[in-house]
């Protein structure tokens, strides 16, 4: 009869080092790999909303209204005469046009509340972690106020200049670096278009 | 049958599960560059957006000075030696310095510098890297500032013949930077290639570049 032979002590507890190694080094990379999708879907996110966020700033308004009250000019920065002195943004994240309060909403989500960790955390427009503006209510993917520079970088007072940022308030919210979650982008455009503004 | 199931019971061996852990960590860890992989190819095409976003800028300004001042005429520079592909032109056009007002703009139509200042300065600002030589003479401009990648900006124009209309007609035609009518518009291809890192006061290639190209017409509204 054959002798059973087992492991040795050694063995056992050799192999199960090694097993443990590897299983917490799957778990880490299982775990980092959930982050990174999660930052993945989130960047292809941020990159369409601002993909429509120029396309609205653009075109957008002008195809939102009927163009028939007389005020043709001023349904997009491509139609506009002038930049308008305010800012471009509902405070639910739509964009409006202060100027005329003409809400675009084709970027919102289902208001949800932000409660803020400190200034610019974990979305841009916080303000505290305490107090009034430490908690947000927030409805879509603009991050804050658009900015417009019409100044003396416009062409021939015939550009603007348009800085708007795009935010995944959901993931910035329970993410340990919500910086990833929100990212700037540039556009310049030509003010009063003749294609936009056809006779 | 008690004997034949004891010589059954050998168990892995050390050597076994040793092995078994090293492959099982490379398909791990190839997993893991899968991963790394992606996220690279997100960052890059996040990125490339930024570029259309800022060649579609670019193309704004350049049509807009073309089509509403004399800047045709006596504003942009001849730069050479441009080493892409072969199908993109090694000589093009970029901004001069600085961009002095044209034809009854404003005192600034907008600001192009030279000096370090770029980096810490306005995000519409065009730095021109060198007025000396002009195979060296490139004009750059921030994708993304908080990462410090630039573009690369340039572009050709051609004139358009036979004219596509009627000299003179409503809606039609072209006026020549002169202000003559000639009914030729020009065709701008305006390049813009990235990415670029600012990197001591100086723009230098990172990786391999890539180019986004936008085409379009352009001349002077009557």
């Amino acid at each position: 009869m054959m002798r059973q032979r087992g492991f040795t002590l050694i063995e056992v507890l050799m192999a199960s080092a090694a097993t443990g190694v590897v299983i917490v080094a799957a778990t880490a990379f299982m775990l980092k790999g959930l982050s990174w999708y999660d930052e993945l879907s989130a960047k292809v996110e941020m990159n369409r909303h601002a993909r429509e966020a120029f396309d609205l700033l653009a075109y957008g308004g002008r195809s939102a209204s009927t163009g028939k009250d007389g005020t043709k000019n001023i349904y997009s920065l491509h139609g506009m005469k002038a930049a308008p002195p305010g800012g471009l943004r509902s405070n639910l994240g739509a964009l409006q046009y202060t100027s005329n309060k003409l809400t675009l909403t084709t970027d919102q989500f289902s208001t949800m509340t932000i409660a803020c960790t400190g200034a610019g955390a974990p979305v841009p427009d916080c303000k505290s972690n305490k107090g009034p503006g430490s908690s947000l209510s927030v409805g879509g993917w603009i991050g804050s106020d658009i900015k417009l520079d019409g100044g003396p970088k416009s062409v021939n007072n015939r550009t603007v200049a348009a800085t708007f940022v795009i935010t995944d308030a959901f993931e910035a919210q329970r993410a340990v670096a919500p910086a990833l979650f929100s990212d700037t982008y540039r556009a310049v455009f030509t003010l009063n278009r003749d294609e936009d503004d056809p006779h | 049958m008690h004997s034949s199931n004891s010589a059954r019971q050998g168990g892995f061996s050390l050597i076994e599960v040793l092995s078994a852990s090293m492959i099982l960590s490379i398909f791990i860890t190839a997993i893991g560059a899968c991963w790394i992989s992606a996220d690279r190819q997100i960052n890059a095409l996040v990125l490339r957006q930024k570029a259309v976003f800022v060649a579609s800028s670019e193309m704004e300004r350049v049509t807009t000075l073309y089509n509403t001042t004399s800047f045709a005429q006596s504003g942009p520079v001849t730069t050479t030696g441009y080493d892409g592909p072969a199908y993109l032109p090694a000589t093009r056009l970029i901004y001069p310095t600085p961009l002095t007002p044209y034809s009854g703009g404003p005192a600034s139509d907008f600001t192009t510098t030279a000096s370090a200042g770029f980096q810490t300065g306005d995000a519409f600002q065009v730095y021109i890297s060198n007025q000396l030589l002009p195979a060296l003479n490139r004009a750059f401009v921030w994708i993304d500032q908080s990462q410090g990648v630039m573009a690369r900006v340039s572009w050709t124009t051609t004139a358009i013949t036979p004219a596509a209309c009627v000299v003179g007609s409503d809606g039609c035609g072209c006026l020549a930077p002169s202000g003559v009518f000639s009914a030729q518009c020009q065709r701008l291809d305006l390049y813009l290639e990235y990415p670029y890192r600012f990197v001591a006061g100086v723009p230098v290639a990172d990786g391999t570049l890539k180019t986004v190209t936008l085409s379009t017409l352009v001349g002077r509204h009557t």
